[in-house]
């Protein structure tokens, strides 16, 4: 019996909260209400019109609020609707952070998982470290062999090949990601080439797809790799592996065993400039990517610029700001800052 | 040259070609006399170069980016509404900034290979760091014109000269 009164007191305080604010927006012109739903839109859709739709009809009522709001709107009879407007109250939510990994409150404040379509995030987060990663690799297994080359080329010619790296480091990115759909697009560059080679009788689909992003993305972000690994070739001293070739080792051997361990801080801040660089692009997967090819920050453009929902927009930014945290952490797990005292 | 060394070579040589590729492709293409990114050439023009030097609007930044440079906090503090007040001296120094930190990364880091990796992300760090202080200062002085921007700018612009000429000047 109590429970039935504090319900009744909960309809009567909606269906008045409702009033007032529908009077007030009339009077004013605020639109506070078309705020309130736009917000409990994002938890439960359809909420963008039964917020209005019910505040419309409960505004003419006579009798029971109970009963006015319920003939209004069936919907106000299920707990989750209620569960809604609970957790949009306070000032605080933690209500976009959990929808950005796919979790929920239900209307005991409980969490649960998001189902269905609804539930995209994870995927999302877990598509762009798997582009990051993949860009990392082909960047450290292109970057290595060039620098090396350029930390040992002859004098003449070390400043040529490091200009051929430093040339596309500063050409616009934008400019770079358009020579990419140039390059690849039904009629580009790359289709003609093999269509005159005779390599293929019709136009490959090269653009829009995974490949082109990883493609352009590790010519964006080989030269982060190449020049911490050239500065850290060109600090071996010299006499080390040929100690060990003078000791027997076969140069393959001496470059295992001596040379690589000695990059191995080179290598550790060519993959974290490039990782953490790969984990927020945003251009090149929005112009060479497919849907299935977007990346965390493209979503943050989205809520931010286009669905114009801050909350969620700040919520993605703030993850994917937590997973390089998380990366630099391991880093210093892995590899270790203390070299920063092995070096003074 | 054994052949590992000219397999080297080869291989170096294929990966400058890749970053170079892009760029090379890009630069006939402002001779076109088309309006789409297209190969092969509908027919060789300086039609591009034409527009950029006949128009007001790009002449017009071009020169005021060469003139105006660092009097962009002046002109902003003294009320010249005229987007040229504020374009082309950001566009110089954004110009400047991309050209100047990726060489300074590289340059920081020469000296110190072993502590390459604490380097890069502490530098990555103090990015961060600054560029939300700065924000959020600037949001907070924002009065609906440029000029909490020009005078952040132009402030860390005089901050770096004056860190530089205190402590490095003749040590480098």
């Amino acid at each position: 019996v109590r429970l039935t009164g504090a319900w009744d007191a909960a309809f009567a305080a909606l269906a008045e909260d409702l009033r007032e604010a529908r009077a007030r927006d009339q009077q004013t012109g605020r639109g506070d209400l078309a705020r309130a739903a736009a917000r409990l839109n994002a938890d439960i859709p359809g909420f963008r019109s039964l917020l209005p739709a019910t505040a419309r009809r409960v505004a003419n009522a006579e009798g029971p609020p109970r009963e006015a709001v319920l003939a209004a709107a069936p919907e106000w009879g299920e707990i989750e609707t209620w569960g809604a407007i609970r957790r949009a109250a306070g000032p605080v939510t933690d209500f976009n952070l959990l929808a950005a990994l796919d979790l929920k409150r239900d209307a005991t404040g409980a969490l649960t998982q998001v189902g269905g379509e609804q539930a995209i995030f994870r995927g999302i987060l877990l598509r762009t470290l798997w582009i990051s990663a993949l860009v990392t690799l082909a960047c450290l297994l292109l970057g290595y062999p060039l620098a090396w080359l350029l930390a040992t080329a002859p004098p003449r010619w070390a400043p040529v090949l490091l200009a051929g790296v430093l040339l596309p480091f500063w050409t616009s990115l934008i400019v770079r990601t358009a020579a990419w759909i140039v390059l690849l697009q039904r009629e580009g560059v790359v289709n003609a080439a093999l269509l005159n080679a005779g390599l293929i009788a019709s136009p490959m689909q090269l653009l829009f797809n995974r490949g082109a992003v990883v493609l352009a993305m590790v010519h964006i972000l080989l030269p982060f790799m190449v020049l911490p690994l050239y500065a850290s070739i060109r600090g071996i001293d010299p006499r080390l592996p040929r100690a060990a070739m003078s000791l027997g080792a076969a140069p393959w051997r001496a470059f295992l065993r001596v040379s690589l361990p000695l990059t191995l801080p080179g290598i550790g801040a060519g993959c974290l400039l490039v990782f953490i660089q790969a984990l927020g692009f945003y251009v090149t997967p929005a112009l060479l990517g497919g849907p299935n090819d977007q990346m965390v920050a493209y979503f943050v453009g989205f809520y931010a610029n286009r669905a114009v929902n801050w909350g969620m927009a700040a919520a993605l930014s703030l993850i994917l700001l937590a997973t390089v945290g998380l990366v630099v952490a391991l880093y210093g797990r892995l590899v270790g800052f203390q070299r920063v005292r092995v070096a003074a | 040259m054994t052949a590992a060394r000219a397999a080297l070579w080869a291989f170096g040589v294929l990966v400058i070609a890749f970053l170079l590729a892009p760029i090379a492709v890009m630069v006939p293409l402002s001779f076109s006399a088309g309006a789409f990114l297209y190969y092969p050439l509908p027919g060789l023009s300086l039609r591009w170069y034409q527009d950029f030097f006949a128009s007001e609007f790009w002449l017009g930044s071009l020169r005021n980016s060469l003139a105006v440079g660092g009097a962009a906090a002046a002109l902003a503090w003294a009320g010249v509404a005229h987007w040229w007040a504020v374009v082309p001296p950001f566009a110089l120094l954004l110009f400047a900034s991309a050209l100047l930190i990726p060489t300074a990364t590289a340059a920081a880091l020469t000296p110190f290979p072993a502590a390459a990796g604490s380097a890069s992300s502490l530098m990555g760090a103090i990015g961060f760091t600054a560029g939300a202080l700065v924000s959020t200062l600037l949001g907070a002085a924002f009065d609906g014109t440029a000029r909490p921007m020009a005078t952040t700018a132009a402030l860390a612009g005089i901050g770096a000269f004056a860190f530089h000429r205190l402590f490095f000047h003749g040590k480098a």
